[in-house]
């Protein structure tokens, strides 16, 4: 299996671990990842304006360097890591496909680039290690059972409901790969509620509050690790764990970090992940 | 325009010319010119816009369009060659104020790149930048890649960068690439390329005073005994 690869700017910046343990289970899989030789950011928010196409051209250059090279890898199948970045290219291309008068528009103003054939199909991680789940069977070498994990989605994976990755009021695609690979579920209500997002740089105490709730609840419902898979989200949950007064006893890391923990591919973690992980495994087994 | 009907005529007898307009003005100037030149035989003294007359010093950027197209072209007045129904204007400045930074207390990374250039993050990938570039540099991608904290790959793209300013004239973020890719050049090769050994060497040798006697020497030399030792220098170790 081939995929191309759209990484996104924060990735690059804020997210090494992140891309360097999806990158790492992906290639463990036998899914062949070819990172586009050019892209441009997202526009990182999708722009609501319906009459503001210049918004949406990072987005529809990143799927024209997408079909470029399809021809030469053989697949149109685009993958992101970032839930940002995967929702304004997703819903980039919905829109270029449901209005081809946008479509012209565009491509009547990127006159240097080739014409976009709405021919490209945007993927999440967490759609492809969910169609991939046997193999991720065949491969783990580390046992799931007694950490009691809670899945936290964010936002931009699940709405609007036309481009989201499972059912945005009851997600459930992660927890399902999780007890696949024979993990413990710990449901609570806030698994797509708001962590802050953006406010983080306007006003902390909307982070702590909104990203305090969601932690709360999680780990008085048992959570020993909470999952997720947005840098933001990632980066909001780890400051606002890191302000409380108390700290429960959650903790939180990308699902790419602990695939690849069960996975045993111990080098791509950095030792600050891989201490953290080995000390909730080991816990765990002792309190259950 | 009324005033493109009246048109200079001032070309030499028998030869060949060819009509631009300047600044919506129509001059008759013999083929095969430099638009630079080209405005010097129609009678302009140029004083600013003018520079190195090499196509490095990037003070004639000029934008011109060709009779019968939309497209807004490019290029140095210094090398560019006039064409029949050439529209012109030489736009020899962007502007903009530099911004004031302490280079030994900046990081190679996006963060302090765009505190002190925020509107990159208005990029929308357009691309007008590229396009108005007169040495044809991958502009957007460059802003792309700072955006992403790729100062190495940014400083690569825009090696061969004059600060013209065409682009920070069309860009429709305003970003001010004539100083962003400066400070990013800065910190490419403080903190990213790496170290010339013998430079640092050369340097410790001058700090500590080595070359203050000679120095003092040719000082105090002679004016025609220093041009003999110039002229007679030993160029290149062999």
């Amino acid at each position: 299996m081939k995929l191309l690869y759209y990484p996104g700017c924060t990735i690059k910046r804020n997210a090494l671990e992140y891309e360097r343990t999806s990158l790492a289970v992906l290639n463990k899989l036998g899914i062949d990842v070819i990172e586009l030789d050019k892209w441009y950011c997202c526009g990182a928010l999708y722009s609501l304006a319906i009459d503001d196409l210049m918004k949406h051209l990072g987005a529809v250059r990143t799927l024209v360097k997408a079909q470029v090279q399809s021809r030469n890898t053989g697949t149109n199948d685009l993958l992101t890591l970032c839930p940002m970045c995967f929702n304004v290219l997703k819903r980039v291309n919905k829109l270029l496909i449901e209005n081809p008068d946008n479509l012209e528009t565009i491509a009547k103003f990127m006159d240097e680039e080739e014409p976009y054939n709405v021919g490209v199909n945007v993927y999440h991680i967490v759609e492809i290690l969910s169609n991939n789940i046997e193999k991720l069977k065949e491969n783990i070498v580390k046992d799931l059972n007694g950490v009691n994990i809670a899945v936290y989605y964010g936002c931009t994976l699940l709405r609007p409901k036309e481009i989201a990755i499972d059912d945005p009021e009851h997600p459930w695609i992660i927890e399902k790969l999780i007890e696949d690979l024979g993990g413990k579920i710990v449901d609570y209500p806030f698994k797509s509620e708001c962590c802050g997002s953006y406010q983080v740089l306007i006003n902390r105490d909307i982070v702590y509050d909104k990203s305090g709730t969601i932690i709360n609840e999680a780990s008085t419902r048992g959570a020993d690790l909470i999952v997720t898979v947005c840098p933001l989200c990632y980066y909001n949950l780890k400051i606002t764990l890191k302000n409380m007064k108390r700290p429960p006893k959650a903790k939180i890391v990308y699902i790419s970090e602990l695939l690849a923990y069960l996975l045993g591919l111990d080098k791509v973690l950095s030792t600050e992940t891989k201490a953290l992980l080995e000390n909730v495994f080991s816990q765990a087994g002792k309190n259950v | 325009m009324s005033s493109q009907k009246t048109v200079v005529e001032s070309s030499p007898k028998g030869s060949r010319t060819v009509r631009i307009y300047f600044m919506g003005r129509a001059y008759e100037v013999p083929e095969g010119l430099t638009i630079m030149k080209a405005l010097e035989y129609a009678g302009y003294r140029l004083i600013r816009g003018v520079g190195c007359r090499g196509g490095f010093c990037g003070a004639c950027p000029t934008a011109y369009r060709l009779p019968g197209e939309y497209k807004l072209r490019i290029g140095l007045a210094c090398q560019t060659i006039v064409q029949d129904g050439m529209h012109l204007v030489i736009l020899p400045y962007s502007p903009m104020e530099k911004p004031k930074y302490d280079l030994e207390k900046l990081k190679a990374d996006a963060g302090d790149v765009l505190r002190i250039f925020p509107e990159v993050s208005r990029c929308v990938s357009c691309n007008t930048c590229t396009k108005a570039c007169p040495q044809g540099l991958e502009v957007m991608d460059a802003v792309q890649a700072i955006l992403r904290g790729d100062l190495a790959k940014a400083a690569n793209l825009i090696f061969d960068c004059i600060s013209c300013g065409l682009c920070s004239l069309r860009c429709p973020a305003e970003i001010r690439h004539v100083h962003l890719f400066q400070l990013v050049r800065r910190l490419y090769g403080k903190y990213i390329l790496p170290k010339a050994k013998h430079l640092e060497e050369r340097v410790k040798e001058i700090q500590e005073g080595k070359y203050e006697e000679e120095l003092k020497k040719l000082m105090s030399m002679a004016i025609e005994d220093l041009k003999k030792l110039y002229s007679q220098r030993e160029i290149e170790k062999a």
